[in-house]
């Protein structure tokens, strides 16, 4: 029998087609984000902007991974990661928004983007991954096939 | 037609449910070893499965 736990040899193929595109991805961010640094042109306020990148990429990786089957969408660990996740997302998006407006701080300007807007923008990338997850649940939900 | 489905071959065999499945629609080539996995439980001859359709 399978072990639950385990991907399975197609599953692992896939995986690391997912971590290479990872790779790719993130070095193409932090290229880009150099030259439009260096152009002047945009700048992420703090320490976010690597934050920011490996959030961006790391989401994308996520997607893709629950795209194409390689994360187990029955294994109760995964929902219980996903929910938390979730739950995190939508707690630190309000808390983002809550804070910007007492403060009346300014999200992103056209040559920045604030640390706050960082924050909000990672708790985007969690809910999206977690609107992913359930879309994917949904679709794949019923699929019996006879051999 | 066997009275199985996907799903029950892949827990035998240990692989997913969606790996059969694309087997099956000819997107994956699985390696040696899951092709003997599959015709054991199948009950066929790996040529039987997964040989040429069209005699040379």
């Amino acid at each position: 029998m399978m072990d639950k736990h385990k991907l399975d040899e197609r599953q692992l193929m896939i995986r690391g087609d997912i971590f290479m595109h990872g790779y790719f991805i993130i070095g193409a961010l932090l290229v880009l984000y150099a030259l439009i640094l260096d152009a002047g042109l945009f700048e992420i306020e703090g320490v976010f902007s690597n934050i920011v990148i490996l959030g961006i990429s790391g989401t994308i990786c996520v997607i893709e991974k629950i795209y194409r089957d390689v994360v187990d969408t029955s294994n109760i660990r995964m929902m219980i990661l996903i929910i938390m996740l979730g739950v995190i997302g939508i707690t630190s998006m309000v808390n983002g928004i809550m804070s910007a407006v007492s403060n009346g701080e300014i999200l992103m300007s056209a040559s920045m983007l604030s640390q706050t807007g960082s924050i909000i923008l990672i708790s985007v990338c969690e809910i999206l991954i977690v609107l992913v997850y359930v879309v994917k649940i949904l679709v794949s939900r019923g699929k019996v096939e006879d051999v | 037609m066997l009275d199985m489905t996907q799903k029950d071959l892949a827990d035998t065999v240990g692989v997913t449910r969606q790996t059969i499945n694309a087997i099956e629609q000819g997107e994956y080539n699985p390696t040696i070893k899951l092709c003997r996995a599959i015709c054991r439980k199948l009950g066929k001859t790996l040529d039987e499965l997964f040989g040429e359709d069209d005699e040379i």
